[in-house]
């Protein structure tokens, strides 16, 4: 396999950027998701990598060698679709041989390449029927096999999932993940979904309008967002973002909500420290990193604690094993929703009256103009 | 202040052709409650929504409306508020038009005028975050906003009841989120009942005061969300609820030296009090299936470990938890973790459960002991 690079690409549809300036790695053996709202460029940047579209400016390496100029056959890519693209009047077997055959490839090595790929994709009770008998998960199991015998230096999923069952969409993410790094495939994966690009991605690059906004391991997204629209993107449900002032204390720097404060750690002290005199600073922080004091017999207890937050419960979901309850803060300066994370099912109820506590070490400070993350 | 009618369902039926669509479901629904009705795609979820709104009758059972029987009653006198799936908004009406056409209709126009309309339009496209788009054409949306735009046109009625056939799965998560909670309370705001259909377990879960599980025509069980995810009925329950699902998981139960286990290739499990007490009510003995939650799963180092163990298939890193699959010889256990994962792909390790938390199944009848 090899790895890919782009390096300063460009696309523009007449006047329209639809990527601009893109410089990304796709690391031997890694797999790279591309991902964003629809019209971000993930597609188009794809479509650059296969060949597909033009580059409107700047270079596509796939291994050592340039690709601008190759026509997609000569790239020894192969791309997996949506809707599976596999010959409806074909068997498995037949799909999967399909594009060694076109190359005329010698029947023995034929047979075993095929059979290694139904081996590996778990296809040997359905090989010999019609594709058009199984279900989309293992469908788009054939269409993988189909790409995998030609022995690409480079795989490109397209949405491989988003046509999927829920059951069979856990099913075949776990086992393309499996496969990716079990043989080291290097692939590029096209998504919408930030489930399936943070479960199955060594690297996640986020776009929004043709620029990447930050490109790292599902870790780094989602404990250290660059910016609010990442923050935003990343995780559901959504960060929490709420309106805030800095303010030097004795003690360190201290961050004011309506009714409720918080003060920072050393750490973030320090990064912030040129950041006391900005007006338009926004917390971030994760429904999870909210846990929950029950104030009903003692409503004020836990009321002046810092980094408290008091409401009642607007609506409170069961989500398995989790719980998310929209908590409104209403006191006479602001009303406003806060979403928390709790193990569920508990036996908070809707009305309750609730002081959130939040986890200091967990919080992102943006400025809110830019939407950068000061604490990087 | 009046009450409004509850809605009933008796022993529905209906075939089409040679498939049983429906077999005998039965509900109800309260006035000022949500059922949601869930299940996967061929459950029967579309075909109580037909029957309910009158666009089908049923081969066999009955609707009632209150004491009213309305089994036969046409749609149009029934005052159904039906969102369909497939949104059939007018195509050559604006979305302003599409979702003020109900309020226009001869039952309610004297009620509304020209301004009473605009507000109540105004309001349904600010909750659903479509302010802005009320002179757009439907081939000019998006399929979410023309769902959106399905779901405004319903909500804006004023009907006996609210039957709302999957209405935001072509949402993106952040507006699926605000739209569960916000369409939710309006329904209950309203004092009238509202079935609520829709694949997702989880978003059943979510917006139900009752939830039923619907599979091959049947209500395999129906409860309080609760309930549902943490007694499931049977096997086909617990296969649908949860992210991921309850893993089922075959084993032998016997009794060693006093000692009751269940035996695994991979290993073993001691047995619970609240399950030796199933156990020793003489209703099993031998092969059984087990029902493990995820998120009560906990990996172990393999080494001193006398409980099932496998190799590691594959790890997920979601953010704030992952999954990893364990390969138990052929049988795989999803767990659900928040702990950092340090194994590999083919690391061996323990798999710990909490015996309390184990669901007991009937291995040939599915159904939980």
């Amino acid at each position: 396999m090899a790895h890919v690079r782009l390096d300063q690409v460009w696309k523009y549809y007449g006047d329209v950027e639809a990527v601009r300036d893109l410089t990304l790695e796709c690391e031997d053996g890694n797999m790279l998701a591309l991902l964003g709202p629809s019209g971000c460029g993930k597609s188009t940047t794809l479509k650059m990598v296969a060949g597909v579209e033009q580059v409107s400016q700047g270079n596509i390496f796939i291994g050592d060698r340039s690709v601008n100029d190759l026509a997609p056959g000569q790239r020894n890519i192969a791309m997996v679709f949506e809707d599976y693209a596999l010959y409806p009047h074909l068997s498995v077997r037949e799909n999967i041989a399909f594009p060694l055959k076109v190359r005329k490839a010698a029947p023995r090595h034929i047979q075993s390449r095929v059979d290694d790929a139904i081996d590996l994709l778990n296809l040997g009770d359905v090989a010999g029927d019609n594709v058009k008998a199984l279900s989309g998960g293992a469908q788009q199991r054939v269409s993988i096999g189909r790409a995998l015998v030609r022995d690409p230096e480079l795989l490109l999923f397209d949405e491989p999932l988003s046509h999927l069952d829920a059951d069979q969409k856990v099913y075949l993410r776990s086992e393309i993940k499996r496969l990716q790094q079990s043989i080291g495939l290097t692939s590029v994966l096209v998504t919408h979904d930030q489930t399936e690009a943070v479960a199955m991605s060594d690297k996640v690059a986020v776009m929004n309008n043709g620029v990447l906004q930050q490109v790292g391991t599902p870790g780094d997204l989602y404990e250290r967002p660059a910016n609010l629209f990442v923050a935003n993107f990343i995780g559901e449900p959504p960060m929490n973002l709420l309106p805030v002032e800095l303010s030097r204390q004795p003690q360190g720097l201290q961050v004011c909500g309506h009714g409720w404060s918080l003060c920072l750690n050393d750490r973030q002290s320090r990064r912030l420290d040129q950041c006391v005199a900005k007006s338009g600073i926004t917390l971030g922080v994760r429904p999870e990193h909210l846990s929950v004091c029950r104030s009903g017999v003692t409503p004020e207890d836990y009321s002046n604690l810092e980094g408290s937050i008091s409401g009642r419960v607007f609506f409170r979901e069961l989500r398995g094993d989790a719980e998310v309850l929209t908590v409104t803060v209403d006191d006479e300066k602001a009303a406003f929703n806060v979403v928390v994370e709790i193990d569920g099912p508990s036996s908070i109820a809707i009305g309750d009256k609730l002081s959130l506590m939040m986890d200091a070490d967990q919080i992102c400070i943006f400025e809110t103009d830019n939407g950068i993350n000061l604490l990087l | 202040m009046s009450t409004k009618p509850c809605l009933t369902a008796v022993s529905l039926t209906k075939t089409y052709g040679p498939t049983r669509a429906l077999d005998g479901v039965s509900f109800n629904v309260e006035p000022g409650e949500v059922v949601a009705v869930t299940g996967p795609s061929g459950a029967g979820k579309t075909t109580i929504c037909r029957l309910i709104s009158g666009l089908e009758y049923a081969d066999a059972g009955r609707i009632l409306s209150g004491d009213e029987d309305i089994t036969h009653r046409s749609p149009q006198l029934r005052n159904v508020a039906y969102m369909f799936e497939s949104y059939a908004l007018y195509p050559h009406f604006s979305v302003f038009e599409n979702i003020a056409s109900p309020l226009r209709s001869p039952r309610t126009h004297r009620r509304y005028d020209a301004e009473a309309i605009g507000r109540v339009v105004e309001e349904a496209l600010t909750l659903t975050e479509m302010i802005g788009f009320g002179d757009r054409l439907p081939s000019e949306l998006s399929g979410g906003q023309k769902q959106r735009v399905a779901l405004c046109r319903t909500l804006v009625q004023e009907p006996t009841l609210y039957l709302l056939d999957e209405p935001i799965s072509h949402l993106d998560a952040k507006l699926r989120h605000k739209l569960r909670g916000a369409v939710r309370r309006q329904l209950i705001a309203t004092g009238l009942p509202s079935i609520w259909c829709t694949p997702d377990a989880l978003e059943a879960l979510s917006v139900g005061d009752k939830v039923v599980v619907l599979s091959e025509g049947e209500i395999q069980q129906m409860g309080t969300p609760e309930d549902v995810f943490l007694r499931p009925a049977n096997t086909a329950v617990a296969k649908l609820i949860g992210d991921p699902s309850m893993n089922i998981l075959p084993v032998r139960f016997n009794q060693e030296l006093g000692e009751m286990r269940f035996h695994h290739d991979s290993g073993s499990i001691r047995v619970g009090n609240s399950q030796a007490d199933i156990l020793n009510n003489g209703l099993m003995g031998g092969d059984t299936l087990l029902g493990l939650r995820p998120a009560e799963l906990f990996i172990q180092g393999a080494d001193s470990w006398d409980g099932l163990k496998g190799l590691i298939y594959t790890v997920e890193p979601f953010g704030k938890y992952s999954i990893v699959t364990v390969d138990l010889g052929g049988d795989r256990l999803k767990i659900k973790t928040k702990e950092k994962v340090k194994s590999a792909i083919g690391d061996m390790v323990g798999v710990e459960c909490s015996p309390s938390e184990i669901v007991i199944f009937d291995k040939n009848t599915g159904q939980a002991l």
